[in-house]
């Protein structure tokens, strides 16, 4: 999902041709019509289900990598498709039912006990060592903590110490959290300035990064744009 | 936008699209706003563009600040303060929304003053275009509103800057455009520099990573965005936008700190009409938000079967993802994508701020 621009658009092209489809035989509009019964997961509980919930909180990488997080580890702030720094915090858990779990994501300043928020519905990815987790390749799956543009913290967002709280909780309303300090980095390979610069405790909105577009700094590789649309 | 029992009627003729004669437009009167009195403001317009039946268009219009306090019989060299704005649109608008131009990516007036986009190409439908562009004003309802920020509270602007106007039109399944044109006027009406006494900072937040899928069809997500204001915020302007599978969009006053979701009564708007989300304003809306906070947002989801013209094949054409589960991600056609935005208007100004 990152960084598929031109993808993207030739996807978009696709559009108005899929809404000419049959044209001989006009069917009835069902933009209205409720999903009813129709849909739904039907993932099978992941472990044992008598058994205390168990969770590890997870992260992705520089590289898209899954990372484990625990107390003291270094935190990746990603370009996302709509700009800006976004901490990819996910659970890896079992003694789950994986579908429908809430994945609440916090991240807070020490400094000035302000926090970033993302909190959603997913399920789970049920992989074969018998756990279900955020999926690598998807990440409306890890709770999006979007800290940059850094208009919130008393401090940089990078290379400073914050506190991230992963909250996993099942359709049952049964709860696991934990609570890490962790040290935002930007170390995304080509993308450091523009990180740096958004992240910075003194950006404001609109401020050029050093003369250039936010993520295309001196020192950053070129990149395709992100695939993110919307108005 | 709604969409009325007389815009039901049309909607068989839209399944004919490029296989017949096209829906007699429905004749509709231009927006018709005239502009303030010389010396009182100044007027954005758009003028007449179609918008064929079977499409989006989304319209980018630039407009050097200078020249609008010019032609509104304003001091074209100092800085204007807005305090009342009026928008005027014809039947089909699903939103529009001005921006102050800041870091120009590939959307760039020097480009032309009037940037196309339709059915999703061009770069008016590219939203990093404007990630850092600052909001003036927005609205998602069809025909007017007349807003008049409270007393002594006013939008600066500068005359360097420039400003876009994106109008979002749509003539498709799950909204139509009777006429088949778009139109739209909008008024800044100006007071003197001396009777200023707040400035109005506005918020906009949008969580782009969302998906509401068959296999998950009832997911919700929450977002927080800050003042980043030492001194209490009073929220006096609010909209929020998704398309039809929105069920529910609130937004709470929010501490800064809470990580848990604010009690209701912290509630200052809701919305459980995608299609003509509600616009509240000063004085019906009047939040105080602490020193600190900020805004709590919470989107809610219920996942529909896309319209047979589109189908499952079709959205899972879209997904980048390939999950093959009939997904609908963020994006900006209504039929094929989903949004969760936010738009909040506020003062003291701190900043304006963009959460994303």
């Amino acid at each position: 999902m990152l960084r598929k621009h031109a993808h993207f658009k030739a996807l978009l092209v696709f559009v108005p041709t899929i809404s000419l489809l049959s044209c001989s035989a006009p069917p009835p509009p069902e933009a209205t019509k409720d999903a009813g019964v129709i849909g739904g997961c039907r993932l099978p509980f992941v472990g044992d289900p008598n058994a205390p919930m168990e969770m590890d909180v997870i992260a992705l990488g520089a590289n898209g990598k899954l990372e484990t997080v625990t107390d003291g580890s270094d935190i990746t702030l990603i370009f996302p498709p709509q700009g800006g720094r976004v901490l990819f915090a996910g659970v890896r858990a079992r003694n789950v039912n994986p579908c429908g779990v809430r994945i609440a994501g916090a991240l807070r300043d020490p400094v000035s006990k302000q926090v970033r928020i993302d909190n959603r519905t997913v399920n789970l990815e049920v992989t074969e060592d018998g756990y279900g987790r955020s999926s690598p390749g998807d990440i409306s799956t890890f709770a999006n903590i979007a800290v940059c543009p850094n208009h919130w913290s008393d401090q940089d967002l990078m290379d400073a110490p914050y506190e991230l709280t992963v909250t996993l909780t099942d359709e049952d309303g049964r709860k696991v959290t934990h609570v890490w300090e962790v040290v935002p980095r930007c170390d995304e390979p080509g993308l450091v300035s523009g990180c740096r610069c958004q992240c910075d405790v003194d950006y404001m909105l609109g401020m050029a990064c050093g003369g250039l577009p936010v993520d295309a700094g001196a020192e950053d590789a070129p990149h395709e744009p992100s695939d993110a649309s919307g108005d | 936008m709604r969409l009325s029992s007389s815009r039901f009627a049309l909607l068989p003729a839209l399944w004919l699209l490029g296989c017949g004669p096209d829906p007699t437009p429905v004749p509709q009167p231009a927006a018709q706003l005239d502009p303030p009195p010389q010396g009182q403001g100044f007027q954005l317009k758009t003028g007449t563009f179609q918008v064929p039946v079977g499409s989006e268009k989304q319209d980018c219009f630039f407009f050097r600040m200078s020249e609008l306090a010019e032609t509104g019989g304003l001091e074209p060299d100092a800085p204007v303060y807005v305090h009342r704005v009026q928008i005027d649109q014809t039947e089909g608008s699903h939103h529009m929304n001005v921006f102050r131009v800041r870091t120009i990516v590939e959307l760039d007036p020097a480009n032309g003053l009037v940037q196309e986009g339709t059915n999703g190409q061009g770069e008016c439908f590219d939203s990093p275009n404007w990630a850092d562009w600052p909001l003036v004003a927005n609205s998602q309802l069809d025909g007017n509103l007349d807003w008049t920020f409270p007393e002594g509270v006013a939008n600066e602007f500068q005359p360097d800057e420039w400003l876009m106007l994106q109008t979002h039109y749509v003539n498709v399944t799950t909204q139509v455009t009777p006429s088949g044109e778009g139109n739209v006027r909008v008024n800044f009406w100006t007071m003197p520099k001396e009777e200023v006494k707040e400035q109005l900072g506005t918020l906009f937040a949008t969580k782009q990573s969302i998906r509401v899928c068959k296999s998950n069809p009832t997911p919700s997500f929450d977002g927080t965005c800050q003042f980043g204001s030492s001194s209490p915020v009073n929220i006096i302007g609010a909209n929020a936008h998704f398309h039809s599978r929105g069920k529910q969009f609130d937004m709470f006053s929010w501490d800064g700190t809470s990580i848990d979701p604010p009690a209701s009564s912290a509630r200052f708007y809701q919305s459980m009409t995608w299609d003509e989300p509600p616009m509240m304003v000063s004085p019906e809306l009047h939040a105080v938000v602490p020193p600190g906070g900020g805004v709590w947002y919470s989107c809610g989801y219920q996942w529909q079967m896309p319209p047979q013209s589109l189908g499952c094949q079709g959205l899972d054409a879209l997904d980048a993802q390939k999950a093959d589960d009939c997904c609908y991600t963020f994006g900006p056609l209504v039929e094929a994508y989903e949004h969760c935005n936010i738009f909040v208007y506020y003062y003291p100004k701190s900043d304006n701020i963009n959460c994303f």
